[in-house]
């Protein structure tokens, strides 16, 4: 857990309207994600199933089929 | 315009702000069909035309589901990091790297887009050649050295303008450049079926394999894993507005490791009907003389449309990167695609491009890969990612040496096994090609020698044993609120 620096700060007193403003909202968000940090479900072993299984048939039927006819 | 300005200032800001619970608006279903939509486009008719130039059709199919779907299995760690950080590749990209060697990332981005610009673009001007032929246009706009540069960079420079027109041009364009694209595919699909039929595909001999059936599975192979693992830049720019984790993972796997394999194989199979792997040459051959040209004027759209969202997508990363460059200056750093298309040659060796996108993609993807899943847990410091005056990521003056060492120890046994500019192929070679192993060395090179020679020796390693019972994504401590609070009142 580290503060935000000078380099993020000096851009939030930007002469750059729209580098101020971005930094402005950058530090807003940070302030928001430090307070709620997790904003979304996260995967379980399920999630891996479909592209697992399926990379698992492709790969017997290359080696199975394809290579083996080389 | 000035609202287009705008609307240019409101996505700048959105692609490099990290998104908040309220932005994250996709689900699986949202990942397929917007992806799919990005990434059906000419280069998988291109690489699926390669594929049925040296392969059967039976073995085209299996090849091409491999090359691109392993790769993007592979990749998806790298797609659940920006899912969850919420933010887009190249800053997630800090955290394995370091900041300034993922603005070379950056920079290697920006010169491949280059490539896939050229490839839109050229693919366009050979569809103009042809159409101007029909009308019967003056002959030096009908040839490929002369007529096709010219319609590129003529269409081109269109699409820049478009670029810089903002996002309600593109929408506009795009309603009618992405079902082309999609009329394109099931017209291919049709012509497949109804006038040749499925026997006809698989009894056809390709027209220009390699020596031996070892050789054409493993160069094809090795195009499409390019394909696949190109989509690594990619990632975050969807994945970071994921509703839940689950929906990055698999949206992401069917949308670009699945579906896109559609428009490969039926490019495969017309490439095996016809004879060419040129889309160009596929439309009249195919369609006959109404219908093909109709399927010339979808294929500009298209390919219009690709191009423009290249342009703009590129555009877009820069001024993220550099946010005070004015937007016409952002755009115009595609200007150097214009060289490329002055030629056929660079287009007429798509392959290469592939082998070479292939290689890079691979070695940076095992790296952040491996950074993510297994060195850091499956957690960062979100503040950090965008804090160059952190030493969390600042590793080595901006460079983690593992990294650099793993990617360059991956890049030299790639060209080992492989090498592009020869054509020559090592022993390896011919088991599952040079792109797919070389994310592997890439990745455990990079774990060996961040946990051996490099180990805690920087910010990022200590801090992830320091906070290893911590929650899963860190945002900082704001330091000086009264300052913060001032700033926000500016």
């Amino acid at each position: 857990m580290g503060e935000l620096s000078e380099q993020v700060l000096k851009r939030c007193r930007s002469s750059d309207a729209f580098e101020r403003s971005l930094y402005e909202e950058l530090v807003e968000r940070l302030r928001v994600l430090r307070v709620e940090p997790v904003q979304i479900k996260p995967y379980t072993a399920r999630s891996w199933i479909v592209p697992v299984a399926t990379v698992a048939v492709i790969v017997i039927v290359y080696f199975a089929y394809v290579f083996t006819a080389f | 315009m000035a609202d287009a300005q705008q609307d240019i200032k409101s996505e700048v800001a959105f692609g490099f702000l990290p998104v908040l619970k309220k932005d994250r608006i996709f689900g699986w279903w949202d990942f397929v069909l917007i992806q799919a939509g990005f990434g059906i486009a000419a280069w998988c008719f291109l690489v699926g035309g390669l594929t049925g130039t040296v392969l059967e059709g039976k073995y085209a199919i299996w090849v091409i589901l491999l090359g691109n779907a392993l790769p993007v299995l592979l990749i998806l760690p790298f797609a659940l990091q920006t899912a969850r950080q919420g933010v887009d590749t190249f800053i997630a990209a800090n955290q394995a790297l370091g900041y300034r060697f993922s603005q070379i990332f950056f920079v290697i981005f920006a010169i491949l887009n280059l490539g896939w610009i050229t490839i839109a673009c050229f693919m366009l001007g050979r569809s103009a050649i042809k159409v101007s032929a029909e009308f019967g246009l003056p002959e030096f706009l009908t040839t490929d050295t002369t007529g096709a540069p010219i319609y590129s960079i003529v269409f081109f420079a269109l699409a820049m303008y478009i670029a810089w027109r903002g996002p309600v041009t593109i929408k506009r364009l795009a309603r009618v450049g992405v079902p082309a694209i999609l009329i394109i595919l099931v017209g291919l699909i049709v012509v497949v079926f109804a006038k040749y039929g499925i026997s006809k595909v698989m009894s056809s001999a390709p027209s220009a394999p390699y020596e031996t059936l070892a050789e054409s599975v493993t160069h094809s192979l090795e195009w499409n894993v390019g394909l696949g693992f190109s989509w690594l830049v990619y990632l975050g720019q969807w994945c970071r507005m994921a509703k839940d984790e689950s929906g990055a993972i698999n949206g992401t796997y069917l949308g670009y490791g699945l579906i896109l394999n559609v428009a490969g194989i039926f490019g495969a199979f017309t490439a095996l009907l016809v004879g060419s792997l040129d889309p160009t040459d596929w439309m009249i051959a195919a369609g006959g003389d109404w219908f093909g040209m109709f399927g010339l004027i979808l294929l500009i759209l298209a390919n219009l449309t690709s191009a423009v969202v290249l342009i703009y997508s590129q555009s877009l990363s820069v001024k993220t990167f550099l946010p005070k460059t004015k937007w016409i200056w952002a755009v115009l750093t595609c200007t150097p695609a214009a060289f490329l298309m002055l030629s056929p040659t660079f287009y007429d060796n798509y392959q290469k491009f592939l082998l070479y996108v292939s290689f890079i993609m691979a070695t940076f993807g095992g790296v952040l890969v491996v950074d993510w899943l297994f060195l850091r847990g499956q957690r960062g410091d979100i503040g950090a990612l965008y804090d160059r005056g952190n030493p969390q990521y600042r590793y080595w003056s901006g460079f983690n040496p593992a990294a650099v060492l793993a990617i360059a120890a991956a890049t030299a046994f790639y060209w080992w096994t492989y090498n592009p500019v020869t054509d020559v192929a090592g022993p390896l070679f011919a088991f599952l090609g040079a792109g797919i192993p070389a994310f592997f060395v890439a990745g455990a090179v990079y774990y060996v020698v961040a946990k051996t020679v490099f180990a805690g020796q920087y910010a990022a390693d200590r801090e992830w044993r320091r906070t290893a019972t911590a929650v899963p994504v860190q945002a900082p401590a704001l330091a000086g609120e009264a300052i913060l609070e001032s700033a926000s009142d500016e």
